[in-house]
């Protein structure tokens, strides 16, 4: 399953950002958020989905970028079954 | 070579006023702005007034994202430059703004935000604390901030020194500009230091007595300084003694104000 919507949920409680203004294909330059309020967010991402960034540089640009960054990392550290 | 340096705009957001205006009148009023302080940690200090800024809401000023990364006194700082800057009418175009700094004084910077730090680090026990922790508090994010929202791109110093700390701010920022370093400064200081920890550590400092702040509270007249002088003269702190013409002085500008 996507994170896509719980990142949606908590742009929309953080930022006080529109859900209709958070398409996929968002950049988040356009929506006002500089760097640190992004490494800000993923500060809360990671306690909200119990995961752990790592210090890898990706490129995000965009709302699905950032979901892309956080499914990857799911799957990575998702337990063996 | 020397120049004349002129104060071009002015701006403050205060205990005692939100703008220029209602700050002096309320002065001229003799409002000190100290009262019964109602934050919920109240109950662990025996310092149970001081001067806050109250019914300043930030999301007034400042939108959630830009709210991530500045911290109060930060906020206090951009509201008062805000002021200053719209007073003077000041635009200035890409050559004047390399030769236009930013002087600002505080102490104690963003101790709301430190104090965050430590409470999540030692008192629970949690070994993340917020990335941007630094940012919001380190004492010259203020002179930061003022110097990225108006591309102010000259000399950007944050003084620390204690009380004085914005008196010798826009001291400095007025020597920039008589001695041709600078032709534009924005100079001032902020400070939001009402926390528990903060004021605790004033407490322990023994700088304030309850009967003195009794006193504090009451609107100034002249019978009511008396009454201020008397209670302090009574049970003054240790160091008040070693300063004797402090004393003298303190006592008899009272009596005769």
């Amino acid at each position: 399953m996507s994170s896509l919507p719980t990142i949606q949920r908590m742009m929309v409680e953080q930022f006080d950002l529109k859900l209709e203004d958070l398409s996929p294909d968002a950049q988040l330059e356009g929506l006002g958020l500089d760097s640190l309020s992004v490494i800000e967010f993923m500060f809360n991402l990671e306690d909200e989905l119990k995961i752990k960034l790592t210090d890898e540089r990706v490129e995000i640009k965009t709302v699905q970028d950032v979901a892309n960054v956080v499914d990857r990392i799911i799957a990575e550290q998702k337990p063996a079954a | 070579m020397t120049r004349r340096v002129v104060i071009t705009g002015l701006g403050v957001i205060s205990p005692v006023g939100k703008n220029t205006e209602e700050f002096f009148s309320n002065l001229m009023a003799g409002h000190s702005g100290i009262q019964r302080l109602q934050s919920h940690f109240i109950e662990k200090l025996s310092i149970r007034i001081g001067a806050p800024v109250n019914n300043f809401n930030p999301a007034e000023y400042f939108t959630k994202i830009q709210l991530t990364g500045i911290e109060r006194f930060s906020q206090l700082a951009l509201v008062a430059a805000q002021q200053a800057v719209q007073d003077a009418r000041l635009e200035l175009g890409e050559e004047e703004r390399v030769r236009a700094g930013v002087y600002m004084g505080s102490c104690l910077g963003g101790a709301g935000t430190l104090e965050d730090g430590y409470v999540e680090v030692f008192q629970r026990n949690n070994p993340r604390i917020k990335p941007l922790s630094v940012l919001l508090s380190m004492n010259n994010a203020a002179a930061s901030h003022l110097s990225i929202k108006y591309h102010l791109q000259g000399s950007n110093i944050t003084y620390a020194t204690a009380c004085s700390s914005s008196a010798i701010a826009i001291g400095e920022a007025y020597r920039q500009i008589r001695h041709g370093y600078a032709d534009v400064m924005l100079a001032g200081g902020s400070e939001a230091m009402l926390t528990l920890g903060a004021m605790k550590a004033w407490e322990a400092l023994q700088t304030w007595r309850m009967k003195i702040q009794k006193t504090l509270l009451l609107p100034v007249n002249r019978f009511q300084r008396i009454a201020a002088v008397w209670y302090w003269a009574k049970e003054p702190p240790s160091w008040y003694w070693k300063t004797p013409n402090v004393r003298l002085n303190g006592v008899l500008k009272s009596m005769l104000n």
